[in-house]
This record gives C-alpha cells, sequence and structure tokens, in this order.
C-alpha cells in the first residue's frame, strides 16, 4: 500500500440491488471524478445528482456524487462516494473508467488501513468495522457501534493507566528510595490490585457474549428418527422451513434456519435421525449429522414416548446440550427429570419455555445495546495474558516474601499484553491480518 | 616530563570523569592522546557526592571494569566503605555502591594517566573545532593556535557558560571556584549543532569540627564486600561510617519563608533540573506532608574535616542555608566551607549523536558526559570509555562498538540518549532498563566479555581473571543439575514448613522453590568452586549468582523471548538518506522528530519521544515498499 495511491472499490456488497456506492479515496479522487462527470467536483459534504461519461462517448447513466474533504472523511485522504443504480454491470464500468483514469483497486480492508494510519481510528476501533459490517443483530451492531466510538479503547486505556500506577509504585522502591520500607506499604499496593482485577474479569468474561453476539452459535437438533426434530426446528423458527412427514427418515440432508434470539443470531439446524440404516443416502445423512455436532455450539437432543435418551450419543458429545420430550400432546412423560424440557413441537405447547432455556443458557437476559464487550479473538487473547500477568503480579507482591522486582515484569508483560491491542508494539504480521479480514472496500 | 607536540591521534577536550576514561583507553589501545583541560590539576576530580556506584550506578561501574574502565579499579583502591544496596530487593536491582576518598581517587587516576607512556595531559581551553567537509583534524585554543587530531573527544562537563546560584548571587564559573568556558557553544552552534540549557546542584559543605557528632547515627558499609573491579585482589578495605540526622518543622518552616529568595522559584534559573534529585527548598515545596527529610553526612576523604551534606542540595542564600540548617539537631554551631549552589550549563542534545556517540554532523567528533546532558560519575566515565573506544577503533579502522539494550546498562544509555528528549540531565535507573532481569552486577562479566577480548581493552591477566570466574559459576552451575537426597535436605525443607521429597531430586528443581536457599545445599556442592583459585573474594557473587540463575530461570527465559521480539524490530534498518517529507500521512511531531534524530533501525525509530504508533505503521509501510 502506498499512500500516494487513489483507490477505488465498491463500498457495497456484488449482486444485484437497489442502488450501489462506489468509493474513491486518495489525492486524485477530486481529478477522477471530474473526468468522469465532466463538472467541476461538488461542494464539500452536499450530494449532487450528476451524468457519469468515459471519455468521449455519451453519459451512461446518472449518479449521485457526495466529496468529503481530507482531513474530514473517513479515510483521512480525499474521499468521493458514487451512488448508481445497482448493477453489477454499471458498478463494474465506474470501476473500470476510476482505474483507466489512475486509480488502482483498494486491496481488502485497504480503506479502514488508511483511516488507522492517518489516525482517524485505532486498532480496536478498525477491527469493530468490520464487526458492524457483518453484525447479524441489532445488538450486535450497537456493541460494534460502542467499540467504533472508543468505548473499548477507553476501558483498556483505563486498565493501561491502572497498571502504570502500580508499576511506578514498585519502581519508586525499586529505583529511588534507599531507605527501607514503610510498613504499610504493601497494604497500599495491595489494595490497587482488586479494582483492575475486576475490571478485567468483567472484561475476559464478557468475550463469551461479545463472540455470540458477533460470531452467532451453532444450535444442532438431533434424536432418533421420526421423534419429531424438523417439526421442533419449524416451531422454534415459527415457520414450515422443513418437511415433516409422520414416516421415520423424512430429513436425510441438514437444513437450517436463523434465529434471533434476544440479539443472538442462532444458526439452528436439523439434521437426518440416527439410527444405523441400510439406505446409503441416509447412512450419508447420519454421517453429516455427526459432523455437524462436532462444531456445535449446542445440541438439543430430542426424544419421544417411544424412544430414550441414548447414553452413547451424549457421551459423543462435545458440546452442552438440552434434552427435549416431544410429543407431549400425544402422551406426558411418566418420569420427568429438572432438565429434560417437554414441549409439544405440533401444538407450540412449552415453546416458549425452551426458548428461554436458550437465552439463559447463552445469557442473553441482560444483552442490552448499552453492552461492551469484547469482540475478537485478539481482544480476549490480551485481555486473558493481561489478566493472568496481574494475577501473578499480585501473587509476587503480597504476602512476606515479595518479589518486587518479578511483580514489576509481570507488571510490564500486563502492559505489553495491552499494547497489542493498542496498537503501540504491534508487528506488521497482526495489522496484515486484522486489515485483511476486511471485505474489499471497507 | 612528557613534551606535548602539535599532533595526536586522539584530543580529548576536558579532564572530569568523561575525559579521563576516553583518554586512558585510547591511550591503552595504543593511540598517541592528548588530554587538554582548562585545569590539570583538577583531573578526575568528584565536584560532587563522594561516592561512586549506587543505584543502577554500580551496574554501570562492573561494566565499565569489564570493558576496561578505570573507575572501577581506582574506585576499589580509594573507598571508604563499601556496601549493596537494594539487598531486601530483588536480584537485577542489587547495586553496589562505594563512599570515596576523593582526594585520593583524583590522585590514583593522576598516577595511572601518567604512566602511560603515549598520553600527554596539559591545561589548555579549547574554544573550537578544527573541521574540514565535515571531517574533523584539529582543536583550536583560545590563543588561536591549532592542535591536530584524528579524533577529537568533546567531555566540558558543567563548564560550557557556567553560571553559579547561590540566591540572588550570579557568578559565571564552571564549579565553585573554577573559570567556565566560554565560546564553544556559540563556535558549536554555528558549526550547525543545537544547544539546551541544564541546572544541577550540589549542598553545602560542613566543617566536620562544628558538627555535635553524639547527636547523629552512623552508617557503615558491609562486612565482606566485593570489590567493583575483577581485578582487585586481597580486598579489605576500610569501613568508616556515614552519619544522617533528620531536618524538623523548623527548619522547614526558615526555607519555606524564604523560597522567593531561591532561583528556582523566582525564576532565574532556566535550565530544567533533575526531578530525581530535588533540591531541599524543591522537597519541602513539593511534599509539604513530609515532617523531616533525611540528611547524610558523607566524609569528603579519610579523616576529613570537610562533610558533604547530602539531601541538603540547594541554591538558597547563604544566610537562609546556614540558618535553617541550624535548627537541625547536631548543627547548632555549624560552620559552612562552602554554600550549596545551582549550576546552569549549555549541553548538547545527544540525538545529535550516532549510538557509537559520534556527531551526526562531524565525522571523527565525539561528545560524552555532561555535555550530552546526563549527570553523575559513572554514566560520564561510561560515555568517555565508549567515545574513546570508538574513536580508537576508528583509527584503527576496526568495527566500532554499539551495545544493545538486552546487553549492558550502558546499551540503555546510549540508546536512551539518542532517541529521548533530554528534559533534565539523564540519570540511569534500572527501571530504564525493559531487559533488567538480565542486566545484574554479578553477570557483566558474561555479557560483555566478548567485545572486550575483540576489542583488546583488557590486559591478559584481567581477561584471565574473568574467564576464571565465569568459569566458576558455570561448574557451579553444573553442580546443581546433580541429585540432592531426602536426607541432605528435607531438613531444610521442614525447617520452612515446605513439602518433603521422598526421592532423589535434580538439586536445581529444588533450589527453585520459594524460600529455599543456596545455603541449604550440602557442602559437596560447593566444593569444585571453592577450589577455584578464582573464587577468593567473588564467592559470595558467584554462589548468590547461581542461585539467581537458577531461582529466576523461567523469567530469564521469558525476557530473552521478549530481546528476541525487540531485536527483530531492529533488524529493520532505515536508509540515512530517508527523505521524510516524502514519507505523507506522518504526524506533524512524528516528521520533525524522526528528520532530527534519523533513527538507524525501526525499532529506534520507535523509542522516539513523540513518534506515535501510526506514524511508525506509516514508516514501515513507506519502507516495505521502497526499500
Amino acid at each position: 500500500m502506498s499512500p500516494e495511491d487513489t483507490i477505488v472499490a465498491p463500498a457495497t456488497p456484488f449482486g444485484v440491488g437497489g442502488i450501489s456506492v462506489i468509493r474513491l479515496s486518495g489525492p486524485d479522487a477530486v481529478t477522477i471524478t471530474s473526468r468522469l462527470t465532466k463538472h467541476p467536483v461538488p461542494q464539500d459534504r452536499r450530494a449532487v445528482l450528476l451524468s457519469l461519461y468515459y471519455k468521449s462517448g455519451p453519459s451512461f447513466e446518472q449518479g449521485v456524487v457526495t466529496f468529503f474533504r481530507s482531513p474530514a472523511s473517513y479515510t483521512g485522504e480525499d474521499v468521493v462516494e458514487i451512488s448508481c443504480h445497482g448493477n453489477p454491470l454499471l458498478v463494474q464500468k465506474i470501476v473500470d473508467i476510476c482505474c483507466a483514469f489512475g486509480a488502482r483497486i483498494a486491496d481488502p480492508g485497504e480503506f479502514t488501513l488508511r483511516a488507522f494510519l492517518n489516525g482517524k481510528i485505532d486498532l480496536i476501533q478498525s477491527e469493530s468495522v468490520s464487526g458492524v459490517i457483518h453484525a447479524q443483530s441489532i445488538e450486535a451492531v450497537a456493541l460494534n457501534h460502542n467499540v467504533l466510538r472508543g468505548k473499548l479503547s477507553e476501558q483498556f486505556k483505563f486498565i493501561q493507566n491502572n497498571i502504570i500506577d502500580l508499576l511506578s509504585h514498585v519502581e519508586y522502591v525499586l529505583d529511588v528510595s534507599e531507605e527501607d520500607l514503610p510498613k504499610d506499604y504493601f497494604t497500599k499496593l495491595n489494595k490497587m490490585f482488586p479494582g483492575v482485577l475486576s475490571t478485567l474479569k468483567t472484561l475476559r468474561d464478557s468475550y463469551k457474549i461479545g463472540k455470540l453476539l458477533t460470531d452467532g452459535a451453532l444450535v444442532v437438533i438431533a434424536g432418533e428418527p421420526n421423534v419429531g426434530k424438523s417439526t421442533l426446528l419449524n416451531a422454534l423458527s415459527e415457520s414450515n422451513r422443513a418437511i415433516t412427514a409422520p414416516s421415520p427418515g423424512t430429513t436425510r440432508d441438514s437444513i437450517e434456519v436463523r434465529l434471533n434470539l434476544g440479539g443472538i443470531p442462532l444458526r439452528i439446524m436439523d439434521t437426518a435421525g440416527l439410527r444405523s440404516s441400510k439406505d446409503s443416502v441416509e447412512m450419508e445423512g447420519v454421517h453429516r449429522t455427526k459432523k455437524l455436532l462436532s462444531r456445535a455450539d449446542l445440541a438439543l437432543i430430542v426424544i419421544d414416548p417411544d424412544t430414550e435418551i441414548n447414553p452413547a450419543l451424549i457421551r459423543s458429545l462435545s458440546c452442552p446440550y438440552i434434552s427435549v420430550y416431544n410429543k407431549a400432546d400425544i402422551k406426558r412423560p411418566t418420569v420427568l427429570n429438572d432438565d429434560v424440557q417437554c414441549v409439544s413441537a405440533l401444538t407450540g405447547a412449552g415453546i416458549k419455555n425452551l426458548k428461554s432455556s436458550l437465552r439463559s443458557h447463552f445469557g442473553t437476559e441482560e444483552v442490552s445495546t448499552r453492552l461492551l464487550a469484547l469482540t475478537t479473538a485478539r481482544q480476549f487473547h490480551s485481555i486473558k495474558k493481561c489478566y493472568e500477568a496481574i494475577v501473578a503480579a499480585h501473587r509476587l507482591l503480597s504476602g512476606d516474601n515479595s518479589e518486587l522486582e518479578l511483580g514489576s515484569f509481570e507488571l510490564r508483560s500486563a502492559l505489553n499484553a495491552l499494547d497489542v491491542v493498542l496498537g503501540k508494539t504491534t508487528p506488521d504480521d497482526i495489522l496484515d491480518n486484522v486489515f485483511g479480514t476486511f471485505c474489499v472496500g471497507k | 616530563m612528557k613534551h606535548p607536540s602539535n599532533h595526536y591521534d586522539i584530543i580529548v577536550a576536558g579532564g572530569g570523569h568523561a575525559g579521563v576514561e576516553a583518554a586512558h583507553i585510547s591511550a591503552v589501545l595504543g593511540l598517541k592522546t592528548a588530554l587538554i583541560t582548562l585545569d590539570k590539576n583538577a583531573v578526575a576530580r568528584m565536584s560532587c557526592n563522594p561516592a561512586i556506584g549506587g543505584l543502577a550506578k554500580g551496574q554501570i561501574v562492573r561494566e565499565l571494569d569489564v570493558l576496561g574502565g578505570l573507575m572501577p579499579r581506582v574506585a576499589d583502591l580509594s573507598g571508604l566503605q563499601f556496601k549493596m544496596l537494594n539487598r531486601t530487593k530483588g536480584r537485577s536491582v542489587w547495586s553496589p555502591r562505594a563512599q570515596i576518598d576523593k582526594r585520593k581517587y583524583e590522585h590514583t587516576i593522576r598516577l595511572a594517566l601518567s604512566k602511560l607512556p603515549n598520553l600527554f595531559v596539559f591545561s589548555g581551553e579549547i574554544v573550537d573545532v578544527a573541521e574540514r567537509g565535515s571531517r574533523v583534524y584539529g582543536a583550536v585554543l583560545r590563543d588561536g593556535s591549532t592542535v591536530f587530531c584524528r579524533q577529537l573527544i568533546l567531555t566540558f562537563g558543567t563548564f560550557l557558560n557556567g553560571l553559579v546560584h547561590v540566591g540572588e548571587r550570579k557568578i559565571n564559573a564552571g564549579r565553585m571556584g573554577e573559570p567556565e568556558s566560554v565560546g564553544i557553544t556559540e563556535n558549536l552552534i554555528a558549526r550547525g549543532f543545537i544547544s539546551g540549557r541544564l541546572k544541577t546542584g550540589t549542598p553545602p559543605r560542613v566543617d566536620a569540627k562544628t558538627i555535635d557528632w553524639s547527636k547523629t547515627t552512623p552508617s557503615y558499609g558491609d562486612e565482606n564486600p566485593a570489590p567493583f573491579s575483577y581485578l582487585t585482589r586481597n580486598f579489605t578495605p576500610p569501613n568508616i561510617p556515614c552519619h544522617y540526622v533528620k531536618t524538623g518543622s523548623l527548619c522547614h518552616k526558615i526555607i519555606q519563608d524564604n523560597f522567593e529568595r531561591s532561583p528556582l522559584f523566582s525564576g532565574d534559573v532556566r535550565g530544567a533540573g533533575p526531578r530525581y534529585c530535588p533540591s531541599i527548598e524543591d522537597k519541602i515545596h513539593r511534599f509539604s506532608h513530609h515532617d523531616s527529610h533525611l540528611l547524610f553526612l558523607e566524609p569528603e576523604w579519610k579523616n576529613s574535616d570537610q562533610i558533604y551534606l547530602n539531601g541538603f542540595s540547594t541554591s538558597l542564600p547563604e544566610d537562609v542555608q546556614i540558618r535553617s540548617l541550624r535548627t537541625v539537631s547536631g548543627f547548632e554551631n555549624a560552620r559552612f566551607f562552602r554554600p550549596g549552589y545551582a549550576i546552569e550549563y549549555d549541553f548538547f542534545p545527544p540525538a545529535q549523536l550516532h549510538a557509537t556517540l559520534e556527531s551526526k554532523n562531524i565525522s571523527g567528533l565525539y561528545f560524552a558526559g555532561q555535555i550530552s546532558g546526563t549527570s553523575g560519575y559513572e554514566e560520564a566515565a561510561a560515555q568517555g570509555l565508549l567515545a574513546g573506544i570508538n574513536a580508537s577503533m576508528d583509527i584503527q579502522e576496526k568495527q566500532k562498538l554499539t551495545l544493545a539494550r538486552d546487553e549492558a546498562y550502558l546499551g540503555v544509555l546510549v540508546d536512551d540518549l539518542i532517541t529521548k528528549d533530554t528534559l533534565e540531565p539523564y540519570r540511569m535507573f534500572t527501571s530504564r532498563a525493559e531487559f533488567r532481569l538480565l542486566l545484574r552486577y554479578s553477570n557483566a562479566d558474561r555479557r560483555l566479555i566478548k567485545h572486550a577480548s575483540r576489542l583488546g581493552v583488557l590486559s591478559n591477566k584481567h581477561l584471565d581473571f574473568i574467564g576464571k570466574k565465569i568459569d566458576a559459576t558455570d561448574s557451579l552451575l553444573r553442580e546443581f543439575n546433580h541429585s540432592v537426597s531426602p536426607s541432605e535436605i528435607n531438613h531444610i525443607l521442614l525447617k520452612l514448613s515446605q513439602t518433603s521429597i521422598n526421592q532423589n531430586m535434580p538439586a536445581k528443581k529444588v533450589l527453585k522453590r520459594p524460600g529455599v536457599s543456596i545455603h541449604g545445599f550440602p557442602r559437596r556442592f560447593f566444593r569444585p568452586t571453592i577450589d577455584v583459585a578464582i573464587a577468593g573474594v567473588f564467592k559470595d557473587e558467584i554462589v548468590s549468582e547461581v542461585e539467581t540463575i537458577i531461582k529466576y530461570s523461567g523469567y530469564i527465559e521469558r525476557q530473552k523471548k521478549q530481546v528476541h521480539q525487540m531485536k527483530k524490530q531492529e533488524s529493520y534498518t532505515i536508509p540515512a538518506s530517508l527523505d521524510y517529507s516524502s514519507v505523507s500521512s506522518l504526524s506533524n511531531e512524528g516528521r520533525e522528530k524522526l528528520l532530527f534524530v534519523r533513527p538507524e533501525t525501526l525499532g529506534q525509530a520507535m523509542r522516539i519521544s513523540g513518534v506515535t504508533p501510526s506514524d511508525i505503521s506509516v514508516l514501515s509501510v513507506y519502507l516495505a515498499k521502497h526499500t
């Protein structure tokens, strides 16, 4: 990447739609646009409808052109956005013309990379840009928006300042004072730990929910044939997505529906029933079910009045599960354990309870649009490392044989762990990784 | 009498601790060297406190010993007491310090210099650099004559436009009672250098006969201290006490009432003073909640009638100094030989230097010591030694010496100097070394010996002693790979209420347990080491170093990983010709700083104050594309 280049790319997804937006950024954005429109570039931040031309040819399209003057733009450079009709061929043509006029196609994430390099956003914020784009629920959008507004960075900086505080205390004793330590020294020092530790712990634990909001969760419905798995899928999603029939083995392939459960995007998958069969198609279905289960975040194991929980199946699970007793309208179970959900997928009885079990399983009861949580694995590992280092520092600095310089070492490691996210000492390969995950145009 | 001539390989300007080391090592390396200083009878003068070493500085003194410095050997010969500081605070911050007989120190250094056949010391005032095409060829003296040389090392200390403050009184002087140097700053500025102004201070010297010693508390050195130099044998130094007293509220009140008469508060002093070594008025002003401050009474030489009042650095008027001090118990009838004072002087921000201490503007010209914005004898000596070595290497056409941050405090010192803003006189602290755990005073030998051998700065005897000490350490380390049996160690573990071992176990594994000391292990572990002739005075140090290596092994490994990461950044070099104005997107401050410092590696660029992480990203992307 070179900041002297002007880059161009569609900012909206490829495909047919109402409108598409093409974005140009860089020193030549203005010249390229005026050649494309045969018109001076409109006033800063005012949308103007202009005809688009290629060289001496006739106008091939009209587009709404908006100019953002540097540095008050997304990338910090001169940016022009052109909205045109949502036809991929048209979008391609405009991009091609821009390139003919001196722009080049942006690399994945290059607009955001430039925003970062120009100091418009920090590393945490740049990660959340991709989060906002890919978010699948309002709560997830809100979470990433909070991160984008710098709230998570603030939290990181708060922790950083606290650690610097602690470290200054330790260094003072090591480096400046040649006198003996005052008696209450370690008591004072140790009072500073709980605040940092609890903030770190809260943040660390927030990744569970942050990850769920960002990535969603996979729920797999499994059980023996004909216990009503597909009916349960339809009941949960309030649709008729899956074909149901009274005969066992109706579902041969996995069927997926998406369900927004309190903000968490769930992918619920119905699967072929698990039984030994000689039908090769059905066998393949069983194989797929097992594969799916190995990736699942949660399994719903369905039984009915004629079947029982298969202990071998439970043992093979690598994820948590909820047992669901279906067809309760036909026959109530004789003995019912507390941890078995009793429903009738057909009548809808018990479905509400099942949903609230799912909700409490994923911990979405407290999700609100004010939520602040870690959203990427990198943030999580940084906070986790930082937390572990602070725990170690606390251990080294309390008690009778306190090890000041080792405590200091851990405090410094904690700071280094944060630096990775705050962008202080980020090696290039991490940068590449972060920006490589963005779609072209952002 | 050696006759001064007009042509030298190396000229060292200034005879303080930087100048002495620079001249000494140049002569040792076989170069014809001149040490030209204002007063040749003041060479190696300790103008402030009568001590060498101390926190972080003790480690530097040890490094000097391995790199051929004179300071450690002479400190061993002229110490009044020796003490290991920070003994309760962790291995890597243990720092040796000695109270020094200033007269003996000065005398011994001059004697050592006089024995070098190719070193010529004479009085003279250098006022300008003789250069042609940005290349030094000599030094210009006050009378206009030029002395020729191939390399010139400037170590002017606090003498450049020195201005002494005692209350409202201002005296032009380099040190109290010695003339200042005028003209050199202006001439260097004319040659493209940038100068700044700093301040430092010193406390009053009190007549020992006027102190009531019965009201003071004595403070002794260690019983069996280790010397600074690996060359020192049969070390039986004296143990002459310092004493201390405490100031009280009456003393503080008198000083408070006279704040406006201190040039620090009146605004008369423009140079920035060191925050870590505040004057007594500063301490009372900033920490008004402290009821008292400690004052150390340090003898300046053996049977000294002159007492250095450590902790009472001041630039208050003399009458306020004496009145406030006389309220302190024991000082009721105290008299001064000399009041405390502050001194302002010119310095040259060291970002104008390479890591070899050669200036970027003029080749063959080096700066070392307080002229580069540092404070302290040890920091000065270290730079002088490095400048002397590199000037010599240049003439001998050998590879110059630069030290990395994980290798030596000397490396940290120079790297900080050339990348950080100098806002106050720079003093070394252990916390400046991010790889502190690796930089122990007790492993300076191992860290630097390969440089010493290459450079040829040590005598064979010295090299041999150091080699033997390293061997003894390794041999003791190997002993601890052997097993220790339950019957040998369980009684110790029991005393520490730790779980006993029920079968033979590698000794180092048991030693790693918190609270278990190496001294609890049976004698058979130590015998092979103790038999080594070298052990002698360094026996305790070897044993403690081995204990440290074993106990800290996990941390040392982690620290080495951090070093590895740093080295990666250091391996990206930045071409000296890089045109920063063509790198768009740099912040204004970042660009300015990069232009001034002209870092040699990306790692260095990252450490420059004012250069942001985003500047570094921009720079690395630019470099990846253009180099």
